[in-house]
């Protein structure tokens, strides 16, 4: 027994030492990222010494369909694909706390999260900063029970992103990053046959609800912009085919904003009709391709040019 | 609770350092209850289940051991219709359903058909019902005494490591093992540990990242063509082993650290140069239960070649149905009883000595692996309409080398950890045991194992990743 004790201790701090190495040299090749959305484009954002005027956030259905360039003000896209809104909480909570937060704020609000499970995981996207940010830790503890307990581990903070750090940091050194962070998915040969095949079936019966206390991610990142008088602008994109959700998830929706005064465009209940029509423009049944961004951006930039002109708040304060 | 989780990390600590401060005969009774505990875990009230086909073997053991002639088989008859009737109830109830209503439609003789049953499949229902039923067979066949202590009984079948995933235990191997008294032995424990991180790297770093691409590509198969297609189904084949093997890796540790030894599920299977070898490295309780009771039962080879093809046919159809209620896994089962088949009836050497050349085994190893991850597809695949697609489309040369990778982090992860899992398990393993990265030698190699792993399954490890594939079973 006191062979094993000496063991396991001996093991103990040999794993805390490697630990602490690891952490150290991942910090360092983390913090020197400027590409990838792993960190190295919110990085890049964070050093900018002039801040956009209107920065882009959501996911995958901003990031690739939203062109900056189309909007009449300095515009940024941070959008991260896959992230939720817990994940752009999160961001918004990293920006106030690096006093990097534009003046008016362009967010993707997605369907899909309001009508399946309060999807608490896309925080793990910024566990970087677990320890770092009060707000994005209490978050990631809320993942499970056990959560905090991976942490004791610094170098867990860097689970499932070890390479992509490596290639980020690498890239940032050698590639260009991508314009405002505008990601454009270049049209391909079979984008107009695939799509059909990848849109979920709309089964006769099935029951989506509207999950409420999912909003409360959404209604903590307005809280975020009332505090700092932030222009919130939200808009969803269009589906090539209707879901179940968006019509089960536009209407709550619509009314919460419209009730916290936030401008909501959705493009989904309102699709131009050249992007019903052209299936070559998409390159699956959520995604434009960089053909029919084109004409997406010019919607959201011309529905949102009164905002981004008028000089009040567009969010009223609370009494 | 599953095994890659902290509440089993919680849990498996308490336990052992319970049983380890226990005198000796009590920890028979420790173990039962972490062993409820544990499958109380999942779905509570399939505790009631358990317990109702344990009482029935227990008291059929006995009775087989005191009767006489046709009593004898009477009893054990009882043994395994319960099983059997359990497992046909939970298991296959609405898959008969759905094949009898699909023939009512088809015939036009009722538009209502039979009702489905709305119940959740008891985890692990299948391995512990093969467990109870190996126990009762060889009571009948006079291998092994009817076990007199309940509770030792119950302990055989609900001995948590190998309760929900196996390996399926036979009762000489194991039985005596729970009277024995297990000192703490340094060595044992570490090595145990050993297994069960290695087990654990398996699972959370190769398997769960495999899946995570997988799940991509099979998911939308659709949209995804040859060569994306096979680089799925190669990578399909690595996972459900890693999955599996990473199981058995670390319900044969944790046995080990409280002393127990439970049979090797697995040994380098892809590395088999026929099918008939992989059947002998794949699963290996599973193999090994349907040889010594369906398949021996059944005539073996011993009544000639058409009944040993329809012995072998019968005993692969039999297996692949224990995996799942469905046609796919019927289709899995009857490609596998054919390649067998095939196999005996051409004569394929299945054991390659010295005289053989290298590059002969390999090309070996290729073609059984191929073989075998075609099989794989209808496993995978979420109906047999899918499988049909995806085997057609492997061999479709249009469009072939379109290769799709939506996240080229975690594929390059998977392909790190795969690359891993070779080097260890091929270059390593297959030479020098875990239990020879033991202690007693010096503490370095086992100290380094240990760090690499766990700095491997803090960096790669998915968290929350799937449930292990075979507690489906």
């Amino acid at each position: 027994m006191r062979n094993f004790l000496l063991f396991m201790g001996m093991l103990a701090l040999l794993l805390f030492g490697a630990d602490f190495v690891l952490a150290a040299l991942f910090d360092k090749l983390y913090q020197r990222a400027r590409s990838g959305q792993t960190g190295g484009e919110t990085n890049r954002y964070l050093a900018f010494s002039k801040l956009p005027t209107l920065l882009i956030m959501g996911n995958s259905r901003a990031r690739y369909q939203v062109d900056p360039d189309s909007f009449a003000v300095p515009t940024y896209s941070l959008c991260h694909a896959g992230m939720g809104q817990v994940f752009q909480t999160g961001l918004l909570h990293l920006l106030e706390q690096e006093n990097k937060l534009p003046s008016t704020v362009l967010l993707h609000v997605d369907f899909e999260e309001y009508t399946g499970d309060d999807n608490l995981e896309d925080i793990g996207n910024l566990r970087y900063y677990y320890g770092k940010s009060p707000a994005i830790t209490t978050r990631i503890r809320e993942i499970s029970r056990y959560e905090q307990l991976k942490y004791c581990f610094r170098f867990y903070r860097y689970n499932g992103r070890v390479i992509s750090i490596i290639k980020n940091f690498i890239q940032s050194r050698t590639a260009t990053p991508f314009s405002k962070g505008y990601q454009a998915l270049s049209p391909i040969a079979n984008d107009s046959t695939s799509f059909v095949e990848l849109t979920p079936p709309i089964i006769a019966g099935q029951r989506a609800r509207f999950q409420y206390r999912n909003l409360r991610h959404l209604q903590e990142f307005l809280a975020i912009c009332r505090r700092h008088k932030i222009k919130l602008l939200c808009f969803t994109s269009p589906y090539f085919v209707s879901r179940v959700s968006a019509s089960m998830a536009a209407l709550p929706i619509d009314s919460m904003l419209r009730a916290e005064h936030v401008p909501y465009f959705n493009a989904a209940a309102h699709p131009l009709p050249i992007l019903q029509h052209h299936a070559s423009f998409w390159q699956d049944a959520d995604h434009l391709n960089v053909l029919g961004a084109g004409y997406l951006s010019q919607q959201i930039a011309q529905w949102s040019k009164p905002f981004l002109t008028a000089d009040s708040t567009v969010i009223a304060p609370r009494h | 609770m599953l095994f890659n989780s902290i509440q089993f990390l919680v849990f498996f600590v308490v336990v052992t350092t319970a049983y380890f401060l226990l005198p000796h005969r009590f920890r028979w009774f420790l173990l039962l209850v972490a062993s409820c505990v544990f499958y109380a875990a999942f779905i509570p009230i399939y505790l009631v289940i358990l317990f109702g086909t344990i009482i029935i073997d227990y008291i059929a053991g006995i009775q087989i051991e005191h009767a006489t002639g046709a009593r004898r088989k009477y009893f054990l008859v009882l043994s395994l219709v319960a099983n059997i009737g359990v497992l046909a109830v939970f298991k296959y109830y609405n898959f008969l359903t759905d094949n009898v209503n699909f023939l009512l439609h088809q015939l036009h003789i009722t538009a209502h058909g039979l009702a489905y049953l709305s119940i959740a499949l008891p985890i692990g229902l299948s391995f512990h019902t093969f467990q109870a039923m190996s126990y009762t067979i060889e009571v009948y066949r006079g291998n092994v005494p009817a076990e007199r202590n309940f509770g030792i009984y119950v302990l055989y079948v609900m001995f948590y490591p190998q309760l929900v995933a196996g390996p399926i235990e036979r009762p000489q191997a194991i039985l005596h093992q729970f009277y024995e008294k297990k000192e703490f032995d340094f060595d044992r424990v570490i090595t145990g540990l050993e297994r069960m991180l290695w087990g654990l790297f398996k699972k959370v770093v190769v398997s769960d990242l495999l899946a995570i691409y997988v799940n991509s590509i099979y998911n939308h198969h659709k949209a995804n063509t040859g060569f994306t297609l096979l680089l799925a189904t190669y990578a399909f084949a690595f996972q459900i082993y890693c999955d599996f093997s990473g199981y058995s890796d670390i319900a044969l540790g944790t046995a080990q650290v409280m002393g127990f030894k439970l049979m090797e599920n697995f040994n380098l299977p892809y590395f088999s140069k026929s099918i008939t070898e992989f059947w002998r490295r794949w699963h290996i309780s599973l193999s090994s239960w349907l040889r010594d009771y369906l398949y021996i039962s059944l005539g073996g080879n011993r009544k000639g070649m058409t009944k040993t093809y329809r012995n072998l046919m019968l005993t692969m159809l039999l297996g692949g149905l224990w995996h799942g209620a469905s046609w796919n896994f019927v289709v899995w089962g009857f490609l596998n009883g054919a390649y067998l088949s095939i196999e005996k009836m051409l004569g394929i050497e299945t054991n390659l000595g010295a005289h053989y050349s290298l590059p002969y085994k390999m090309l070996r190893v290729f073609v059984t692996f191929n073989l075998v991850c075609l099989t794989w597809v209808f496993f995978r695949a979420a109906s047999f309409q899918q499988a049909l697609y995806i085997v057609s489309h492997i061999f479709n040369p249009v469009g072939f080398w379109n290769l799709r990778i939506q996240d080229t982090g975690i594929f390059a992860s998977m392909t790190l950890g795969v690359l891993l899992l070779l080097l260890l398990e091929y270059a390593y393993l297959r030479r020098h045991r875990i239990a020879e990265i033991s202690p007693s030698r010096n503490w370095h190699r086992p100290m380094a194992f240990s760090v690499i792993l766990i700095l491997l399954i803090v960096g790669f490890g998915v968290s929350g990743g799937d449930q292990f594939i075979y507690f489906q079973f």
